[in-house]
């Protein structure tokens, strides 16, 4: 059960991600109608640095595929320091993409027992207790996080006048 | 059918809602710092209403009758305080509905799990299991991060 919702909300979240840019330009994807507001290209840029760190990194041990994306796009950094050398929206997009057919895969492979032991000892205590099985951290990871975040983009959407996804 | 960590994920929601509330006055619940957003008053009713109605697809008993005018979805929204309940009550109001969806939720059948999602939502959400799961670990998220952004739009302070 817990696999199947991991999976198919986790699905519906990266095709609600695709519509919500869908035919978006690198130039308003950087767009801060107000001072301290995400913009689209930070968004999927921090949804994939999740993806990497604590989904891959912290709770599946995998090997870090995007380590350098830390500096632009972990919690606290902001979208109005990124500049032109960094990440593209569409170059997080292709890594989004990889990165949750990464998690998917790891999901359907795993055993339900898995699901309840505690999150493995590389993540932070602080993220273990909050999350006290491994269930419990990849349904915040993977869904409601990653939903939140898809929220501000659907904000960002509505003050730029663009129709309802 | 067990949605212990569906859950969870709704009361880490309601919890990570109730910090995002703190600091924002009463007075600006109607407040649209930027034309087209919704603002809180808006967002916590929403959430109430559909908490409400989402504990009945569960076999639950909703109790915000009328509710829906208001804050049902795509619902006009007005910049009026007057329009709607106070800051306090549509708080506290969302908490209940969590309740109760909560409790609807963890004492469904495996006949009313089993059974065909109504509305538009049916066509991706088949059962109702599959729309539960929906509601508890997506719905709630997706207004929290609008007003997360509604927060940054009037200059508050982010979070994390």
């Amino acid at each position: 059960m817990i696999r199947r919702i991991l999976t198919t909300r986790f699905a519906s979240n990266l095709d609600y991600t695709r519509r919500l840019i869908d035919g978006m330009s690198e130039e308003h994807a950087n767009v801060l109608p107000a001072d301290g507001m995400n913009s689209p290209r930070w968004i999927v840029g921090h949804l994939a640095q999740t993806a990497d760190m604590v989904t891959l990194g912290w709770v599946f041990e995998a090997e870090r595929s995007i380590d350098s994306w830390d500096a632009w796009f972990n919690g606290g950094t902001t979208s109005a320091a990124l500049t032109a050398e960094q990440p593209s929206l569409a170059e997080a997009m292709v890594h989004l993409e990889r990165l949750h057919a990464s998690v998917s895969e790891r999901v359907e492979a795993s055993s339900p027992a898995w699901f309840e032991k505690s999150a493995p000892g590389i993540a932070p205590d602080a993220f273990r207790q909050r999350f006290p099985t491994i269930g419990n951290a990849l349904a915040h990871t993977m869904l409601s996080h990653e939903m939140m975040h898809l929220g501000q983009l659907s904000a960002w959407r509505r003050v730029q006048g663009l129709p309802a996804v | 059918m067990d949605f212990d960590k569906e859950i969870k994920v709704l009361r880490f929601m309601q919890n990570y809602g109730d910090q995002l509330l703190e600091g924002i006055a009463a007075e600006d619940f109607c407040r649209q710092p930027v034309p087209g957003m919704n603002h809180p008053a808006w967002i916590i009713g929403h959430l109430a209403t559909a908490a409400d109605s989402h504990a009945g697809e569960a076999g639950g008993q909703p109790e915000l009758h009328g509710w829906d005018k208001q804050f049902g979805f795509a619902s006009e929204l007005s910049s009026d305080l007057t329009d709607y309940p106070g800051k306090d009550e549509l708080v506290k109001a969302w908490h209940d509905a969590n309740d109760r969806f909560i409790d609807a939720v963890s004492s469904a059948s495996p006949e009313v799990l089993a059974g065909p999602t109504r509305g538009p939502l049916g066509e991706m959400l088949p059962q109702v299991s599959d729309f539960l799961a929906f509601s508890l670990t997506a719905h709630t998220s997706l207004h929290l991060g609008q007003l997360s952004a509604w927060r940054r739009a009037v200059g508050m302070p982010r979070l994390f």
